[in-house]
């Protein structure tokens, strides 16, 4: 949702370090995030930013998973080894085991690049292996 | 996934770095009491100071830091200084940056640690946009050298609206580089979301 931007950040995980020269924070250890309506569950996850304020997430887990409330309605869940979240793109990329479902619609592959702005993914295989995507038929209107 | 706001000042940045130097400054003054050595009881003070107030000026005139203390006294053959409710502050532009106290502090001059013990807080004022910062624990270990700090203890700190937990808690001044070793949660608000 929109407005999750508004909401205070909730973190918990077993250990949690910040390196202030770099500005990088790293948690590790069962790290749970919640923002709103949005969550991130994961065995690591970094943040960076760069000196205009632009930040980096990058999630791992095995497999590092993600949801957030859609603005009209349904939820987004995604979930893979690794997570990469720029915020100055709003562009999420899933890489390994990568899976996002909306709905009743799911896409599966090797990399599943979700823009969070426009709420498209594409969905990309591995170079022997298949992209598997369910969409589900529109329901018609009385 | 909506933009995860994490600005620098979301996580704390624990500016506890207590201007380390200034304790052992002041702490040092304590132990400058020429003394002529005889065998003295070592279970009884070598000296003993009750009510200190010291103020230190910087070369404008302002204040810069101050200590006070109900009492300090060091016994025979012993390189600690027992501090009875150590309130230390430090200045700038002589308007008050931080304030830390505790219940007991020991300072080891050989070594130029402090231990503070006993409800030890750590206050940081708010200075420009960056807020009022707070952190308490039972247990602070300061290395006035390395400019070090830590403890093994829980710890509950504030900054700005944020807030949160750890057990343990060591701050690197000179790397500038925190580290919360373990059960670690925090709310973190943005400041200019909110």
């Amino acid at each position: 949702l929109e407005s999750d931007r508004q909401q205070p950040i909730q973190i918990e995980a077993d250990q949690g370090s910040l390196d202030k020269q770099n500005q990088t924070t790293v948690f590790t250890g069962n790290v749970k995030m919640r923002q709103g309506s949005m969550y991130m569950n994961a065995a690591r996850v970094t943040a960076h930013k760069d000196n205009t304020g632009n930040q980096t997430i990058i999630a791992d887990g095995k497999p590092a998973t993600f949801g957030q409330q859609l603005e009209k309605d349904g939820m987004v869940f995604g979930q893979g080894d690794n997570v990469h979240y720029e915020s100055q793109s709003g562009i999420v990329t899933i890489t390994g085991n990568a899976q996002v479902n909306r709905g009743g619609d799911m896409a599966r592959g090797a990399v599943i690049v979700y823009n969070t702005n426009t709420e498209v993914y594409t969905v990309k295989s591995s170079p022997k292996g298949r992209v598997h995507v369910i969409i589900q038929p529109q329901q018609k209107k009385k | 996934m909506s933009v995860l706001r994490s600005r620098s000042n979301w996580v704390f940045p624990l500016i506890l770095a207590v201007a380390l130097g200034g304790i052992s400054f002041w702490l040092d003054r304590i132990t400058e009491v020429k003394m002529v050595e005889i065998p003295l009881n070592p279970k009884e003070p070598k000296y003993e100071i009750s009510t200190i107030n010291g103020e230190r000026f910087d070369e404008h005139g302002q204040l810069s830091e101050t200590i006070h203390a109900t009492a300090a006294r060091q016994f025979p053959q012993q390189t600690v200084i027992y501090i009875d409710n150590p309130d230390m502050s430090l200045y700038k532009n002589g308007t008050e940056l931080y304030r830390i106290k505790a219940s007991t502090g020991q300072y080891y001059t050989d070594s130029r640690q402090v231990d503070l013990l006993g409800q030890v807080m750590w206050h940081k004022k708010s200075v420009g946009d960056e807020p009022e910062g707070q952190l308490q624990t039972s247990v602070l270990h300061v290395d006035t050298q390395t400019q070090v700090i830590k403890t093994d203890a829980p710890v509950t700190y504030q900054y700005g609206m944020s807030h949160g937990t750890s057990q343990g808690f060591e701050y690197d001044k000179q790397r500038g580089f925190l580290n919360l070793p373990a059960r670690v949660k925090a709310i973190i608000y943005d400041p200019h979301s909110h």
